[in-house]
């Protein structure tokens, strides 16, 4: 028997799969059974009611797919009477997904969430749709370091921190984080992207640009992984692509400690469930005791000059 | 649709209307399926996947 727990700092998972924010409610409960997820990850909510973006709203493109859903939101008040007593019923963690407008509005929120029931909280400070042109907080080192800072003063909860990749120096931003309190890092959110349908001349979503994610983004995010686990002593959670228990398997080798699944959800709703069976699968076959050891277990470490890799 | 509306406002007939949007997880997760409605309390957005797709004819709206 392979054991699949993994630790995310103080919290243990029965294994290392979840949902990605955003690609994950209620309604998933009709096609698998949530007790098996290592966690339950919500959608992202913010304090106040939010419409999210004009439709279109997601298009195709090759191995992946655009969104620009925004964050669409009943506001916490509604989370807290309605969605909150479904998740209670399951044994797994709850990961709530926030968002805000401003570092006081993270704070905020989170003091609202300080609620048995809630077991971790995600920062959403990547989301390339919300703010004007993609901005985001975890684009800058400086800017995730005052979000983080603050988040932590407000909240003893666990703390993770969802990184984007929109960001020219993610290492840093990293570090930045971990500096600040985070307990854990989510590498990563969805690629600034866009398309355009040349027959009508129309960008194919109705804001024009949107997130891509599905298996085109995987290598980036994984390369994101990886430079993210060298630069932090703190676990990384892995998300981009994963479709696949092997996709899973090079995210923890890369150095996650547990991953995140989200367009493959979209593609097979059962996708979680058979990268658990998957994983359980791998192990056997290699003869691996216990998941936790595959991560960072790349041959020849983590310490690949980045300089020598890029020639 | 807005025919429709028409008619049944003016002859008080009571309709319903299916309505299509793209979809990505159909199981009212992702959000991306969404249509406007005209509601008491202003627009209000719904799903087609999982509110709908059939909604009461005098409430949708044609964007
Ligand atoms: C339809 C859709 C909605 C999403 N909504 C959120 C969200 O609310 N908050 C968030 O942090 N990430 C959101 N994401 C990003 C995912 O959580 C994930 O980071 C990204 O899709 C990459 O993983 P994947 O390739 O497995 O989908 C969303 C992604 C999609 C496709
Ligand atoms: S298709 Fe995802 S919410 Fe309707």
């Amino acid at each position: 028997m392979v054991d699949l727990a993994v630790k995310i700092g103080n919290v243990s998972l029965a294994n290392p799969v979840m949902p990605a924010s955003g690609t994950f409610a209620e309604g998933l409960a009709q096609v698998i059974s949530f007790d098996q997820l290592g966690a339950m990850v919500t959608k992202t909510i913010t304090a106040e009611l939010r419409g999210g973006n004009p439709t279109p709203r997601v298009a195709e493109v090759g191995q992946a797919m655009l969104n620009s859903i925004g964050i669409p939101s009943k506001g916490v008040g509604y989370f807290i009477e309605h969605a909150l007593p479904f998740y209670q019923q399951f044994k797994c963690p709850l990961v709530v997904s926030v968002s805000a407008p401003t570092a006081d509005g993270f704070a905020d929120i989170v003091q609202l969430l300080d609620l048995p029931g809630v077991s971790i909280i995600e920062a959403n400070i990547s989301c390339p749709n919300i703010e004007e042109d993609g901005n985001a907080f975890a684009m800058q080192p400086r800017s995730t370091a005052i979000v983080v800072g603050k988040l932590r003063k407000a909240t003893n909860k666990p703390l993770w921190v969802k990184l984007t990749p929109n960001s020219t120096d993610i290492a840093a931003v990293a570090r930045a984080a971990e500096n600040a309190g985070a307990d854990a890092l989510v590498v990563a959110n969805t690629i600034l992207a866009m398309s355009i349908d040349v027959e009508t001349f129309r960008p194919t979503l109705g804001n024009i640009m949107g997130g891509l994610s599905g298996p085109a983004l995987k290598p980036i995010t994984l390369r994101m992984t990886y430079q993210c686990a060298k630069a932090v002593n703190i676990p990384v959670i892995g998300c981009g692509g994963i479709s696949t228990a092997e996709d899973a398997v090079e995210y923890m080798l890369a150095g996650a400690s547990a991953v995140q699944i989200g367009t493959a959800t979209f593609v097979r709703p059962r996708s979680m469930i058979d990268v658990i069976e998957g994983l359980a699968a791998f192990c056997d076959r290699k003869g691996i005791k216990r998941i936790d050891e595959l991560t960072g277990a790349m041959a020849g470490g983590l310490h690949v000059s980045e300089f020598e890799a890029a020639q | 649709m807005l025919l429709m509306q028409r008619l049944g406002r003016e002859l008080g007939i009571a309709g319903e209307v299916a309505m299509e949007q793209q979809m990505a997880c159909g199981l009212g997760m992702c959000f991306c399926c969404v249509r406007s409605f005209q509601t008491a309390d202003g627009i209000e957005s719904r799903r087609v996947c999982i509110e709908g797709p059939v909604f009461k004819l005098d409430e949708a709206l044609s964007w």
